[in-house]
């Protein structure tokens, strides 16, 4: 799973963060270093569809939260995910 | 690396820098970028340009960038040189005076088509004898041509190359013949012509039918020495370039309106043909030229479709 926009979303599940905590937070779930062009690609567009919003203000580091559609889109493709992986894990074990 | 990164940074179109810019650079900041992160923003300076930009900046955009690929690729070609000489074979059968009775007339008929049978088979012996396998490996030999081998390597291999570098076009009823060869270095392709001239003398000498002195070989053009070479060929691939650039700009541009594109490049490929059959006639459809419609056909189609799109979307004035 190497989704940037996915990764975002997977980071942003459990409370607001800012940019360099979401690289952080990534990397340490997921083992993926997302670089600051690919992970503001991936804010720019969550912001544009709005699954993610700006929160608080006043600082330069600009936390993000996910919105009530972007927690359902996330669901839903967890929910994907995860039977995906329910299958291949049942196809794995030896018979 | 800061100031690098600072550069890249700025390089994101300005919309998105009045919006993002104060945050992404407190990322960087953050971070302590190396050069993998340079790559990576620039990478996505671009990206975010070509996402944001209007087809109209995108189109001659692409279209330029695709023109200095293509500049940059003809840069890094090896060139060629293409030397050539023109030779004519003349029969030396002897004709008679104009004969006056009506038996006369009809032996010399006879015999004009048995001078031009000779010619050709004196033709075909030539070009055999100057495609003889052996004869080339000696000029490969001497002219040490193709040094770092060709194919599997092999001296048959080059064999194989020489023989396709090389180009007999017979006109005049196949009394005058061109020979070109084109290969990286001007001198050697003026040597190799100059040989296979040689060759073509002996296979005249060699290929005469028994009983009669062979044809006449005279050069009229002896190998040239190019100047110029003739691959790459710049303003071509540039032009190619060029309109690829543009037709995927465009393309990208008009993909909301993709079932109009795809339907214009569907219906311009038989529309070509069609038309050019109209104009051409029958012989069209026995040449190689219905593929090449084809595909013209089809690009000029997607183009004509994208730009139709495009032009409904946002019009040029207004």
């Amino acid at each position: 799973m190497s989704d940037p926009t996915l990764l975002v979303l997977a980071s942003l599940a459990d409370g607001e963060k800012h940019g360099y905590a979401v690289m952080e937070d990534v990397m340490r779930f997921a083992g993926v270093r997302l670089g600051p062009g690919t992970l503001y690609g991936a804010i720019t567009r969550l912001e544009q569809r709005g699954w993610i919003r700006p929160v608080g203000g006043g600082d330069r580091r600009q936390p993000y939260a996910l919105t009530a559609v972007g927690r359902t889109y996330l669901e839903a493709q967890v929910a994907n995910l995860d039977r995906v992986l329910r299958t291949a894990m049942e196809r794995l074990r030896p018979a | 690396m800061r100031r690098l990164m600072r550069f890249a940074a700025r390089l994101y179109p300005a919309a998105w820098r009045a919006r993002y810019g104060e945050e992404f650079e407190a990322l960087l900041e953050d971070i302590g970028p190396g050069w993998r992160d340079v790559w990576n923003v620039l990478g996505g300076a671009l990206k975010m340009q070509i996402t944001t930009w209007a087809w109209w900046k995108l189109v001659p955009a692409l279209g330029l960038a695709g023109a200095i690929v293509m500049a940059v690729a003809a840069f890094t070609m090896q060139p060629r040189y293409e030397s050539s000489a023109v030779i004519r074979v003349t029969p030396t059968v002897v004709r008679e005076s104009p004969g006056q009775s009506l038996e006369q007339e009809m032996r010399d008929q006879v015999r004009h088509q048995a001078v031009a049978i000779q010619v050709r088979h004196q033709v075909v012996a030539m070009v055999v004898k100057a495609q003889d396998p052996t004869s080339l490996k000696d000029i490969i030999h001497d002219e040490r041509l193709y040094p770092r081998g060709v194919g599997r390597g092999t001296i048959e291999d080059a064999v194989a190359q020489l023989q396709r570098d090389t180009r007999f076009v017979p006109s005049d009823g196949a009394q005058v013949l061109a020979v070109s060869f084109r290969y990286p270095d001007a001198i050697k392709a003026q040597r190799v012509i100059q040989k296979l001239i040689g060759l073509m003398m002996e296979g005249n000498i060699g290929g005469a039918v028994e009983g009669q002195t062979p044809s006449l070989v005279t050069v009229l053009d002896p190998a040239s020495l190019p100047i110029k070479p003739v691959y790459p060929n710049w303003p071509f691939m540039i032009a190619i370039g060029l309109g690829a650039g543009a037709l995927i700009g465009c393309l990208y541009s008009a993909r909301s309106g993709w079932r109009v594109v795809l339907f214009s490049g569907a219906v311009g490929a038989p529309l070509t043909i069609g038309l050019a059959g109209l104009v051409w006639g029958r012989p069209l459809l026995h040449s190689h030229a219905p593929p090449v419609l084809a595909v013209g056909g089809c690009l000029l189609g997607l183009t004509v479709g994208s730009v139709v799109v495009l032009l409904r979307r946002r019009p040029l004035t207004g």
